[in-house]
């Protein structure tokens, strides 16, 4: 090979690395220049589905612009699609678009047809729905009616409301009485004209409206089982509505378990969670700890961040994420040394004096007294460095993946693991010094 | 494979390689340095428990791990860049290719002598891990096999990468510069779209269009690096383990075996079209 053939591959070699590096940054750049298409105001507006999903414990609600085409629902629920005409924006700080609702905001009428395997699995209309819960219990009364239903409760709703307001009229008509009443007796108390057992007594004050409702809203309601759809919007003239074809993917949980809430007594305001059985919960000799179970659901972590936020670009397939649910656990807390600890009830009170503080007490009656927190409490010591706990029901039959792994810590030993460090120091400097003396030995 | 590697010339190397390295300051030096590193971060975690009185956690160790791995890895392919640098000036590595290694040898036992230099300091490591558990009773799972597992292979990746690097500058010390560059680059690009993300976030004046243009361009770079940059692959691998998602676990180690012979191949091949243009 002579000169000319090894500059030639030389530069051969800096040519292939050169235009590698310049068409991943051309490459990069036009990804970019994709994603960040900027669009500005239109009269016309912009072709949205807007969702009101379940997400696992309630209702939610978000947008599906055009660039997204892929639209992600939990089976075996009842959701609402919408479509929409609305205006959108690009918003610069959190790198998403935006819709502008109150500038537009115009449902599109027609027919949402679903795809399975190229035909139509279903053909939906436009209906009536409507969102209720009661705020005391919003994890078991959550529901959404639609079609009749929707209207009858909405009715019912309206009716709840309308006593709710007279009853707070009364209620306020009934209070200026009594103050009235009672600014007059006390008058008279203090000449000595009544005793103090003849003050006026105030009226019963009103219980708030827990019920909360939506008004009545329009959509398409899908509650499909789990698989791949496609989605289209057929309007009224028989054309497909540009933008409306869409992926839909129905997915549900994967499995289902037990979450703790772990309070330590020096930090109660600084709980830390626990979602997983393989998570270890650390803590310092003679630690009190308060467990607050609850359940807990799991989802693919992408098909669950891209149905409450089809913008968002972190979320992964191939990872998971668990979704608190319900807190209300019933069960018996048992360590592996077969202690079996009850829940209680606890009421958090400021130390008594100038130094600054609280204590943590167990309430006896906790309907007498109202309780900061309710939970489990354990406790971590010397002698029980390492332990096991897990919850079992009523039924005698231990809840899934509510072990967990409590081990204390013993951090007055942490100088000793920075002074470990200087041991493979010594060893090698020991080694290399009777090498050296070995290898002058032997030289003749 | 008999054909370009003669694993007998690869041993002598190997072992040539062991003798010079080993028996070097310099090597304990780093171990201590990279302990005291990892009990920093360590002793960073324990005081979190002495404030907060508690943490949840599967393998605190995890971290300093992943320095320590990364540390000694860098520093290890630095070495070998130097000592391949100072071969190539002083003309021993023509010589030696004279005789019969030839360049896929030549890389080869380089390659095997780093895996192993990287195992003998590792192995101290694993003492003061062991330490770490049984002194602070830390908890230590079984996974933590799979841990040192995808370490040796982040190790050979880096090393390799670096060989490809060798065989593709004009001097041998500017492999040693771009190396150095590569690292900074990718550390730097990691943590100005970090730091750029949280700027944009909690500026008052909402930011500017230049700094969300410079946003958006690193979030791009760091998003295509995610499936390259062995760092990642070593970093995510580790965390699948933790959390128990094998198949992520294994997909990420499969990927960086596969960028490790892929770098010490294509390395080898430039090298010897080189000398068949000499």
């Amino acid at each position: 090979m002579d000169f000319k053939e090894k500059k030639g591959f030389e530069m051969k070699i800096k040519i292939l690395f050169k235009s590698t590096f310049f068409i991943a940054i051309l490459s990069i750049l036009f990804i970019y220049s994709n994603n960040i298409r900027v669009k500005g105001y239109d009269d016309e507006g912009d072709f949205v589905y807007s969702t009101n999903h379940f997400n696992g414990f309630e209702y939610s609600s978000t947008f599906i612009p055009s660039k997204i085409d892929t639209i992600y629902i939990l089976s075996n629920s009842i959701n609402a699609i919408t479509s929409r005409s609305t205006n959108l924006y690009y918003w610069p700080i959190t790198n998403e678009i935006k819709a502008d609702w109150e500038k537009q905001n115009i449902i599109i009428e027609g027919n949402l047809e679903i795809l399975k395997n190229n035909y139509i699995f279903e053909n939906l209309s436009l209906t009536n729905y409507i969102i209720q819960f009661d705020n005391k219990d919003k994890i078991n009364t959550t529901q959404l009616y639609y079609g009749l239903e929707a209207e009858k409760k909405h009715q019912e709703f309206l009716i709840i409301r309308r006593k709710y307001r007279d009853d707070l009229y009364e209620y306020n008509q009934k209070m200026n009485l009594y103050r009235a009443e009672f600014t007059n007796a006390l008058e008279k108390l203090r000449e000595g004209k009544i005793e103090e057992d003849q003050l006026p007594i105030p009226p019963e004050p009103l219980e708030d409206m827990s019920i909360f409702s939506t008004d009545l809203l329009k959509g398409f309601i899908i509650s499909l089982p789990k698989g791949e759809y496609n989605i289209r919007l057929r309007l009224p003239n028989g054309d497909i509505q540009i933008g409306s074809e869409k992926k839909l993917i129905i997915f549900e949980e994967q499995s289902e378990g037990i979450g703790f809430e772990i309070i330590s007594s020096e930090r109660w305001t600084d709980p830390s969670y626990s979602n997983s059985s393989k998570d270890v919960i650390m803590t310092v000799p003679d630690t009190e700890l308060y467990l607050k179970p609850y359940w807990q659901k799991k989802y693919n972590e992408k098909y669950y961040q891209k149905m409450n936020n089809p913008q968002e670009t972190k979320s992964r397939a191939d990872r998971f994420i668990w979704i608190p649910t319900n807190n209300s656990i019933n069960g018996v807390l048992i360590s592996d040394q077969n202690e079996s600890i009850e829940m209680r009830s606890y009421l958090v009170r400021q130390i008594l004096g100038s130094a600054l503080g609280y204590e943590i007490v167990e309430l006896d009656d906790p309907v007498v007294e109202n309780p900061s927190f309710s939970g489990y409490k354990i406790k971590a010591t010397h002698n029980n460095e390492n332990f096991s706990i897990k919850l079992m029901n009523k039924d005698g039959n231990y809840l899934n993946e509510s072990i967990r792994n409590v081990r204390v810590v013993l951090t007055n030993k942490k100088s000793v693991i920075l002074l470990a460090g200087f041991i493979p120091l010594l060893i090698g400097s020991l080694a290399i010094f009777f090498r050296k003396r070995f290898t002058k030995e032997k030289a003749p | 494979m008999k054909k370009y590697i003669h694993w007998q010339t690869v041993r002598l190397l190997h072992n040539k390689e062991l003798r010079s390295n080993v028996w070097n300051l310099g090597i304990f030096i780093l171990i201590t340095f990279t302990i005291m590193s990892s009990s920093l971060i360590l002793n960073n975690q324990l005081s979190v428990i002495e404030i907060k009185h508690i943490l949840i956690d599967n393998f605190p160790l995890l971290i300093p791990l992943l320095t320590a791995s990364t540390i000694l890895s860098l520093f290890l392919t630095l070495l070998f860049l130097m000592n391949i640098s100072k071969e190539v000036e002083s003309g021993i590595y023509d010589l030696l290719l004279i005789g019969p290694l030839n360049e896929y040898s030549y890389i080869i036992g380089k390659f095997f002598s780093g895996i192993t230099i990287f195992l003998i300091q590792f192995f101290f490591y694993f003492l003061w891990m062991i330490l770490c558990v049984l002194l602070i009773n830390l908890p230590l799972q079984l996974n933590f096999l799979g841990l040192i597992f995808s370490s040796v292979i982040f190790s050979s990746n880096t090393l390799s990468f670096g060989f490809l690097l060798f065989s593709i500058s004009n001097k041998p010390r500017n492999s040693i510069i771009l190396f150095i560059f590569i690292n900074l680059l990718i550390g730097f690009i990691h943590i100005a779209d970090f730091l750029i993300s949280i700027f944009i976030r909690s500026s008052k004046n909402l930011g500017n269009d230049s700094l969300f243009f410079v946003r958006n361009i690193l979030m791009e770079i760091n998003y295509f690096f995610s499936y390259l940059s062995p760092f990642t692959n070593y970093f995510n691998s580790s965390q699948e383990l933790i959390v128990g998602n094998f198949p992520i676990y294994f997909l990420r180690v499969l990927i960086m075996l596969l960028q490790s012979f892929l770098f010490l191949m294509i390395s080898s091949w430039i090298l010897r079209k080189k000398r068949d243009l000499r």
